[in-house]
């Protein structure tokens, strides 16, 4: 079966606006998928280190059940709905995706590291590029704004020094 | 007028927990749709190659943006009903600049690793893991990072900080995200000619945003709310 193409950026773009938009009339707060992760690392931490994770101050705040948080459960609709979108389209594919100069070894390495310091990075923002730039940018608020651009200085500068892991020949 | 779940406190409730699940499924959705569910397409803009991120976020970001305001002006949103993330500047600004890092490396932010990995990307699986532990570390040095997160500035928006009104700023938002859409469609055509069923769409889609845009500045502004949460 051949696979569909993309969606028209823009129309997709308008799609997550759209949604953006019945987030904050139904729930009152924006999109989100970091604190997902977050609530996830704590259910690890308190599973692992009980004692140790309810006398910790960060996490010891979100209580005995840091899973029960709408995040988590819109963390779990973004994967059904990319399911359903992927299977629609035939884009189904268990793989790694890397670039041919890099090996299969070495693209893990970068996306733990890179998943570690996004992690990291999104708690101490209290968000990521859907809760604080998206979200928090459309309500023009001066933090989330300010996030945005910051994200896109690490970004540009840090995809320039590896700039050769996605080089193959293709554009670039 | 509608009470949202937050302005209620049933953020919390099992309802609330549902409704979520489903927004997230138009999320994810419109992610993967878009293309974004490829960690080669999600960071092709660091490199002026396939800016589809760019594209993707600024068109939900603007078309969020400008409904919000029509909901406001015309009385279907309390803006007094929804949650307001704090300025925290420290922390948003280093915070930002270590995301940006951690995406250039990794290739994936967490809405769009979250699709790679229900669509079977093994990259989105390591990266989430990896997010995962990230976290569980912020916690463990959080006395440490936490002046950083503790100077709150409450909630604060741009067009009060620039003294215009709110209309007139999502204009010139506007302006900058259809900008940066020019730019986008130029840079993948390397500076050639605009393909011509792009040109024709993004015209229309450009006019359709700039006349929403245009349209807000015929309501009378009032003072904007600043709200205390957060502090």
């Amino acid at each position: 079966m051949k696979r569909s193409p993309y969606m028209n950026p823009y129309l997709a773009g308008t799609l997550l606006g759209l949604t953006l938009v019945v987030a904050y009339l139904s729930l009152g707060a924006g999109l989100g998928a970091s604190s997902c992760l977050g609530r996830l690392g704590a259910a690890c931490s308190l599973l692992f280190a009980p004692a140790h994770t309810r006398a910790s101050e960060y996490f010891g705040a979100w209580g005995e059940h840091p899973l029960l948080y709408y995040i988590v459960f819109m963390f779990a609709g973004i994967c059904i709905g990319g399911l359903i979108s992927a299977l629609l389209a035939n884009r189904l594919e268990l793989k790694l995706e890397r670039g041919a100069s890099l090996s299969t070894g070495r693209r893990a390495i970068f996306a733990l590291f890179g998943g570690f310091i996004v992690g990291f990075a999104s708690r101490l923002a209290n968000g990521c590029t859907s809760g604080q730039a998206i979200s928090g940018g459309a309500l023009l608020l001066n933090g989330s704004l300010l996030f945005m651009v910051s994200l896109f200085i690490g970004g540009f500068v840090t995809a320039w020094l590896v700039r050769k892991q996605w080089n193959d020949g293709n554009v670039l | 007028m509608m009470a949202t779940f937050y302005s209620q406190g049933l953020l919390e409730s099992s309802t609330a927990f549902l409704v979520s699940l489903g927004i997230g499924i138009f999320f994810g959705f419109a992610l993967e749709r878009g293309g974004l569910g490829n960690a080669r397409r999600v960071t092709g803009l660091f490199y002026f190659r396939d800016m589809v991120a760019i594209k993707v976020m600024f068109s939900a970001l603007i078309v969020g943006m400008l409904c919000i305001n029509y909901a406001k002006s015309l009385g279907w949103l309390n803006p007094e009903s929804l949650y307001y993330l704090p300025s925290i500047y420290p922390a948003q600004f280093l915070g930002g600049l270590l995301f940006g890092i951690g995406v250039a490396l990794g290739g994936w932010c967490p809405a769009t690793a979250a699709v790679g990995m229900s669509t079977g990307r093994l990259d989105a699986l390591i990266f989430l893991v990896g997010s995962v532990l990230g976290s569980i570390t912020f916690n463990e040095v959080y006395p440490w990072v936490a002046p950083l997160t503790q100077n709150s500035q409450g909630t604060q928006f741009a067009f009060d900080a620039m003294h215009i009104s709110e209309a007139t700023l999502v204009f010139l938002f506007t302006l900058l995200a259809l900008a940066l859409f020019w730019g986008s469609e130029r840079i993948e055509a390397h500076g050639q000619k605009i393909a011509f069923p792009n040109v024709r769409f993004l015209k229309r889609f450009s006019l359709a945003l700039l006349c929403a845009a245009a349209g807000l500045l015929v309501f009378p502004q009032k003072k904007s709310v600043v709200h205390a949460i957060g502090y």
